[in-house]
C-alpha cells in the first residue's frame, strides 16, 4: 500500500519542476501512483497489455500539463484517473483495441471460485460501471471525486453508482446462495 | 436512508478497505439492505484487485520514463518540423523572388523572353544600391542558415555522446 507522505513528497517535487521533467521526481510520482492507476486500467480494460499502453500514455499527457504544477495530492491522483478513463474511452471510441474481458488464467488460490465470481460478475457491467464501483470501493473516491473523474454530475454519479451497485449485487448473490447451500 | 443509498455507506466501504468495523457499524450492516450489499461488492473488489496486484507487474518506471521522454520528444520535433516547413516556404519564395528581380535587373532585361509587359519600360530595373542591399541580405540569410545549422549539429553530437555514455 502507498503512503500518503510518500505521494505529497512527489508530487512536490514533480509539481516544483515546470516545463521541464525530472527523472527522480517522475520516479517517486510513478512508484506512488502507478500500481493503483495500472490496477485500475488491467480491470476496466481487462487487457495487461492495453493497460500498459494507456499507463504509459497517462504519464505522458500528464507531465505535459502545465496545469499539475498547482495540483495537491487528490487532485493529482484524481487528474490521472481522469486522463486514464478518458484515454481508454477513446481508445473504445476509435476501436484501437476490443475491450476484452477474458477471465486470465491463474494459479490456483483457495478462494479461487470467488475471484471467478466476481470477474464474471464484472464482465457483464458496462465499462463506465466498472470504472464507477471501482473508484468508489477500491479507490474510496468521494461521489463529488468520481464526478470530476468522470466528468459526470454529482447527480448522475450517484444513480449510475445505484444501479451498478444493483446490477453487481444481482450477479453475485445466486452464485453465492447457491455456493452457500451446497456447503450446508 | 433513502432509495438510492444509505448516508452510512461511506462508513462501510472505509471500514471495508481499513478491517476495522465497530460494534454500531456491524449492527447497521446487517440491518440495512443497501449496505449489505455494498460491503459484499467492496469485499469482492478488494480482493480483485489485490489479485490483479499479485498476477500483473506494473511496468518499469525506467521503461516509461524513456517512452514519455521519447513521445515528448517526438512532439517537440513535429511542432519544429512545421516551422521548419514553413520556412522553407518562404524561402523557396524568397529565392523565385530574388531570381525574378535579378532576372529584371540585368540590362538589358531577360524577361521579356517570358513575359513581352518587360519589353516596354513599365518596371524599371534597380540600380546600383539596391543590388547592393541585396547582396548584404543573401549574406545575412546565408550567415544566419549556417549559424542555425552548426546549433543543428552541436546538439546532435550531444545527443549522440550520452547515448553512447549510457
Amino acid at each position: 500500500m502507498v503512503g500518503t507522505h510518500e505521494i505529497t513528497s512527489s508530487a512536490a517535487l514533480v509539481g516544483g519542476q515546470i516545463g521541464s521533467i525530472d527523472e527522480e521526481a517522475f520516479y517517486s510520482l510513478y512508484q506512488a501512483t502507478s500500481p493503483r492507476l495500472f490496477a485500475y486500467l488491467v480491470h476496466v480494460s481487462g487487457r495487461p497489455d492495453v493497460a500498459a499502453d494507456v499507463l504509459q500514455d497517462t504519464y505522458c499527457r500528464f507531465l505535459t500539463r502545465k496545469t499539475r504544477a498547482t495540483m495537491d495530492v487528490s487532485q493529482t491522483r484524481s487528474y490521472l484517473f481522469r486522463i486514464a478513463a478518458n484515454l481508454l474511452h477513446d481508445r473504445g471510441r476509435n476501436k484501437i483495441d476490443e475491450i476484452v474481458q477474458e477471465v486470465p488464467e491463474c494459479g490456483f488460490m483457495p478462494n479461487m471460485d470467488q475471484r471467478l465470481d466476481v470477474r464474471s460478475a464484472m464482465r457483464k457491467l458496462k465499462p463506465r460501471e466498472r470504472e464507477m464501483l471501482w473508484l468508489a470501493y477500491v479507490e474510496g473516491m468521494s461521489h463529488a471525486e468520481i464526478a470530476i473523474t468522470m466528468g459526470l454530475s454529482l447527480l448522475s454519479i450517484r444513480i449510475l453508482l445505484f444501479r451498478a451497485r444493483k446490477k453487481t449485487a444481482g450477479f453475485l448473490k445466486p452464485k453465492r446462495t447457491m455456493g452457500e447451500s451446497n456447503a450446508m | 436512508m433513502n432509495l438510492m443509498r444509505c448516508e452510512r455507506e461511506c462508513d462501510v466501504v472505509r471500514s471495508a478497505r481499513t478491517g476495522f468495523w465497530n460494534s454500531d457499524l456491524l449492527y447497521h450492516v446487517k440491518e440495512c439492505a443497501a449496505c449489505s450489499e455494498t460491503q459484499v461488492i467492496v469485499q469482492a473488489m478488494l480482493g480483485e484487485a489485490a489479485q490483479i496486484h499479485a498476477e500483473y507487474k506494473v511496468p518499469e518506471e525506467g521503461r516509461v520514463w524513456h517512452s514519455v521522454r521519447s513521445q515528448v520528444r517526438s512532439g517537440i520535433a513535429r511542432r519544429a518540423g512545421l516551422t521548419f516547413q514553413i520556412l522553407r516556404g518562404l524561402s523557396i519564395i524568397y529565392g523565385l523572388v530574388f531570381l525574378f528581380w535579378r532576372m529584371h535587373n540585368s540590362t538589358p532585361s531577360k524577361l521579356y523572353l517570358f513575359f513581352p509587359v518587360f519589353r516596354s519600360e513599365l518596371l524599371p530595373p534597380w540600380n546600383g544600391t539596391a543590388d547592393g542591399l541585396a547582396l548584404i541580405g543573401t549574406m545575412i540569410g546565408v550567415l544566419c542558415i549556417s549559424i542555425g545549422f552548426w546549433v543543428l549539429q552541436q546538439d546532435n553530437s550531444h545527443r549522440l555522446t550520452r547515448k553512447t555514455n549510457r
